[in-house]
């Protein structure tokens, strides 16, 4: 019996009953153009969130001040990567916990974050209402977070540990402050009625913030002002500071370096119980890993509910394929009496459920396309991809030739589970009884 | 070559349904059929007849005593032995669905070609069609046929590997007298040029046509 033979027969069969025939692909179209679209989807997902956290330096970690009793950051959570926003702590890192930080191995940089709303005018005693947030910083600060000088010069390490009183001001908040003037360094500000020279102008590095739907003004580096650290603890009155940010010489020295850090400020604040302690990392990484986690767990959620719709589809063969035996018992007892062993009459069977979801998924392929692009768009518009005028990047469901050669192996495989247990009756029944059958 | 084709000895066929219950439709059937032979085979409805056809075509293998087809014995063989032993030896006509609906002529009369090799098949396919007078209908399809037409198909089909045994089972059952008459006539020839052929009817007219009558009566054949 040879493979043309099978296969004309086959179709012989399919096309004699086109309604029952097209709507059983039908099925298998719905079926593994689901797998296809929402596999698509997983992945475009994955893609997307992967790019978006392309900006968040995965070896990066941010040593915060925190309430031993309120944890801003929850140690056991943070594992999983969940921050928590509690409220401001007071202020719990020394300048020595920095310079002890700052020699731990493998770290490539490190500076304060110190952060405040100041009130800041360009002339003396203007009891100025609104402020800016005016954060001190060591030298290394601008190559951590990324912020380029696009006037001027940054602060040197020899003007932040004498104090000098110099500031850097953000590109934004220089054009509030002298909205005549092009070119701010060498101008005067005072910070909290203190005179401050600009020596530079900077810009952050370009993020989703300036799109953000909801700006964060303070957390904008073009709307911030930035002092050495030490002359913002004069400023400010303050003994210590609230934040380290640092950065790891790679990602895989992150975990070292973190427990590093926190070995050496629990013995630096005489504190035994980890849980008690009045500080807290946040590492990327771990917020990283768990997001790219979310996102592959919510693919792998898709391709389930993509095979459910493909068991139907199967369920839908298999049903038509008993119909087809029960159907053709005579022309099965016929095919025995003129000489069909069991085996050819189980792979006759077999091909024609086979050819049935392998027509669905060649036809599914294209529609896949189709059909995964659009599930795209609902997808961006539902959250909110156009609906507050960001560049945001869109879900575009990745269809590759790894998910079309899936389709047809997905089809294969689903006419031959499908479609084994009918052609197996088939197979099985008497010569006898099948000629017999009415 | 053994000179019987057919030699039963006390061939029992027990029919058990569901329920337990019994039913010996063959009580012990002592036959030998000479090569070449036409034989009918008669007998009222229950005689057994159709178990006996289904035995001698070697449908069945669940029957007690012993049968050797061609001087072999085939009393004891599996599903797919038997349905390689049909497909080279045996032809069948039935009374009714001999066709494949929607299949042409020429595919019918090449399905047992289909599973078991047969070289110059197409060849040999026009031989057999025109042997039953059937060359020009080739392309038509099954379901265009008329009854007769379709009964001279399957004669074809069951030609179609040369095999020594042909069975008919009630050929003619659907067809008006004419019809019945033109396909003996068919299976006369069939015969003459040196297949064996058994006839199973319940119409004395029609056994006239073989060469002699087996009577069945209640599993037995009667002397």
């Amino acid at each position: 019996m040879n493979i043309g033979n099978l296969i004309y027969q086959s179709i012989h069969s399919i096309w004699g009953n086109k309604i029952r025939s097209g709507l059983t692909i039908l099925g298998i179209i719905i079926g593994v153009a689901a797998v296809i679209a929402l596999i698509g989807l997983g992945k475009g997902l994955q893609a997307d969130v992967q790019s978006r956290l392309g900006a968040l330096d995965a070896s990066a970690i941010t040593v915060r001040s925190q309430d031993p009793e309120r944890p801003q950051f929850d140690r056991q959570a943070m594992g999983r990567g969940v921050m928590m926003f509690g409220e401001q702590a007071d202020n719990a890192l020394t300048v020595d916990d920095y310079q002890a930080i700052r020699q731990i191995e493998d770290v490539a940089a490190a500076s304060p974050e110190a952060g405040k709303q100041i009130g800041v005018d360009i002339i003396k005693d203007a009891q100025t209402v609104s402020g800016y947030q005016v954060t001190g910083i060591d030298w290394q600060y601008l190559e951590l977070k990324k912020i380029t000088v696009v006037e001027g010069a940054s602060l040197t390490e020899q003007q932040i540990e004498s104090s000098e009183s110099v500031a850097l001001i953000g590109k934004g908040a220089a054009k509030e402050l002298f909205p005549d003037d092009n070119t701010f360094v060498g101008k005067t500000i005072y910070i909290d009625n203190e005179a401050f020279e600009i020596v530079g102008v900077i810009e952050g590095p370009e993020t989703d913030a300036a799109n953000m739907p909801i700006r964060i003004r303070s957390t904008d580096p073009s709307d911030s002002i930035y002092i050495g650290y030490k002359r913002w603890l004069e400023l400010a009155e303050e003994e210590k500071l609230p934040t380290i940010v640092l950065t790891a010489i790679d990602e895989k020295s992150v975990a070292a370096v973190a427990s590093a850090i926190e070995t050496l400020l629990l013995e630096a604040h005489n504190i035994d119980d980890r849980d008690k302690a009045d500080f807290g990392l946040m590492v990327n990484q771990d917020i990283l890993n768990t997001i790219t986690g979310t996102a592959s767990s919510f693919a792998v959620t898709l391709a389930w509910i993509a095979a459910i719709s493909l068991i139907v589809g199967g369920i839908g063969i298999m049903n038509i394929m008993l119909v087809t035996v029960t159907e053709r018992t005579r022309e099965i007892g016929l095919r025995r009496a003129v000489g069909a062993k069991t085996r050819h009459i189980l792979v006759q069977f077999l091909t024609e459920s086979v050819l049935l979801t392998l027509i669905g998924g060649a036809l599914n392929v294209v529609l896949a396309i189709l059909f995964g692009q659009y599930i795209g768009e609902i997808v961006n518009f539902g959250s909110g991809g156009r609906g507050f005028g960001r560049n945001a990047s869109e879900v575009k469901p990745l269809i590759d030739f790894p998910t079309i050669a899936l389709a047809a192996g997905i089809s294969v495989v689903v006419g031959i589970v499908f479609g084994l247990f009918p052609a197996i009756k088939a197979a099985r029944l008497d010569p006898v009884e099948a000629l017999r059958y009415e | 070559m053994s000179a019987n084709i057919i030699e039963l000895k006390n061939v029992k066929k027990t029919y058990r349904s569901a329920g337990g219950a019994t039913t010996q439709a063959l009580n012990g059937i002592d036959l030998t059929i000479k090569r070449g032979d036409f034989v009918a085979v008669m007998g009222p409805s229950g005689s057994g007849k159709s178990s006996l056809l289904h035995i001698m075509g070697l449908l069945d293998q669940k029957f007690e005593g012993t049968y050797r087809l061609d001087g072999e014995n085939v009393s004891r063989l599996s599903n797919d032995q038997a349905a390689e032993i049909r497909g080279k030896k045996i032809g069948f006509v039935f009374q009714q669905f001999n066709l494949l609906r929607r299949t042409s002529v020429l595919q019918n009369v090449l399905l047992p070609t289909v599973y078991q090799p047969l070289p110059n098949a197409e060849f040999r396919a026009l031989e057999v069609l025109k042997m039953v007078g059937l060359e020009n209908y080739i392309e038509s399809l099954g379901n265009e046929l008329s009854g007769g037409q379709i009964q001279r198909v399957a004669i074809a089909r069951a030609l179609i590997m040369n095999p020594s045994l042909l069975l008919a089972d009630e050929p003619t059952g659907n067809l008006d007298s004419k019809t019945a008459h033109q396909i003996l006539e068919i299976l006369r020839e069939v015969n003459e040029q040196g297949t064996t052929v058994i006839l199973i009817t319940h119409e004395r007219e029609l056994a006239r046509f073989a060469q002699y009558t087996i009577q069945l009566k209640d599993g037995l054949v009667e002397k």
